[in-house]
């Protein structure tokens, strides 16, 4: 998929923590709060601006105990939700203020 | 029906000179945060010092001073096109501008300045609505949340009870008689001397009969208050803690700067005062599970 050749990076209008390996993530403009759980907060971890969808991929596949292809649809439904609530977007250039 | 063009913030010129005042005021200060609001209207002056009587203040520095113009007929009606009362904040080039049905006003933030036109009708009702958005906006520029909860002290310890409207905030109060009440709905926290302090305010919570009592109180706990039919507590997680804090705080609303301001603030409450989830039935047994308190129970 040519999305996974993509750089997703973090929205500039959101503010994000990360407490005892959970993620809450802040969207002023829509007035909501969200918390992840760990395997959520790990993606959001490794979302840096300057690695690839598929790279993020493959470092939930070598860290996780589940069959490759189920790390794989996973990770792609999470980061997809996340770019339809418009917490990131897919770019085809790193992320340069990382 | 009578139709008036809205009246906008780009079509409604405010002179924006500090200098010239209007001849009445009324000067409070609400959580060490002094504010002074300044009229022509001597009754709706008159009428704010009686509103917030426990509240004023006499000195004259001020984080914020707002000037307050009122006109017959106003009615501003809602962006959606329905007849429905609306409340809207937008955040421009350091002001924040606040539209309701029956006021139109900003806030500038660097300046510390702020300026409203309010219908003549009920005005220190529409004046509360601008003042409750204003405060908050001006508050957490200055490290103070304005939250929505109620406030109580017992044994000189501040408990904050927290929740969406509906989860019981006003039945807690009204069952806490042995306690200094701050406020049923609106309260505001700030941190002093390396603690962090609950504070009175004067938002909405005389509305529902209550006596507040403008004091503040080192904060014990905070406590998400969940209906039940038993009643029990459960320490939460600092994420969640932290989520449903940030959650409770309406001045973060469209507000990127206030946001991360409240993220800090709130990350270090829940890193220094235990966040709980307080499950109840409406009779004040839930005083035996706030630790210390079980000889406080009135009957």
């Amino acid at each position: 998929m040519e999305m996974l050749n993509k750089y997703p990076i973090k929205s500039n209008d959101i503010a994000s923590r990360i407490l005892d390996g959970e993620a809450v993530v802040v969207l002023p403009m829509d007035s909501i709060v969200y918390t992840f759980d760990p395997v959520g907060t790990r993606i959001w971890d490794l979302i840096t601006g300057n690695e690839k969808f598929f790279a993020i991929i493959k470092t939930i596949q070598n860290e996780y105990d589940v069959p490759a292809a189920t790390a794989e649809q996973d990770t792609v439904e999470f980061i997809n939700e996340l770019v339809a609530k418009k917490m990131l977007i897919l770019s085809e250039l790193p992320d340069d203020r990382a | 029906m009578k139709k008036t063009t809205m009246t906008t913030l780009e079509n409604f010129s405010f002179d924006s000179s500090h200098k010239k005042n209007y001849p009445y005021s009324v000067a409070l200060k609400i959580a060490d945060l002094p504010i002074v609001i300044m009229a022509e209207n001597r009754d709706l002056i008159e009428s704010a010092k009686t509103r917030y009587q426990k509240f004023l203040y006499r000195r004259t520095n001020f984080c914020l001073a707002i000037d307050i113009h009122l006109s017959d007929n106003i009615h501003f009606p809602n962006p959606d096109g329905t007849e429905n009362f609306f409340n809207e904040q937008v955040f421009q080039e350091g002001r924040c501008c606040i539209r309701s049905n029956y006021f139109t006003g900003y806030i500038d933030i660097n300046n510390n300045y702020g300026k409203v036109l309010c219908s003549n009708f009920d005005p220190l009702s529409w004046l509360e609505h601008f003042l409750r958005i204003a405060y908050a906006v001006v508050a957490i520029k200055n490290e103070t949340i304005v939250f929505h909860g109620a406030g109580l002290i017992a044994d000189k310890k501040g408990l904050v009870f927290f929740g969406p409207s509906g989860c019981g905030k006003s039945t807690v109060t009204r069952l806490s008689k042995h306690c200094a009440a701050l406020g049923d709905d609106m309260i505001a926290i700030k941190k002093k001397n390396d603690h962090f302090n609950v504070y009175a305010t004067p938002f909405n919570s005389e509305k529902n009969g209550f006596l507040l009592t403008n004091t503040e109180a080192v904060i014990k706990g905070f406590y998400r208050l969940i209906q039940h039919k038993t009643t029990f507590i459960n320490k939460m997680s600092r994420a969640n803690a932290l989520a449903e804090l940030l959650a409770s705080i309406s001045s973060i609303n469209k507000n990127y700067q206030g946001s991360l301001t409240a993220l800090s603030l709130c990350t270090q409450l829940v890193e220094r005062i235990p966040c709980y989830e307080l499950y109840f039935t409406p009779d004040n047994l839930f005083w035996r599970f706030l630790d210390g308190d079980a000889e406080q129970i009135s009957d």
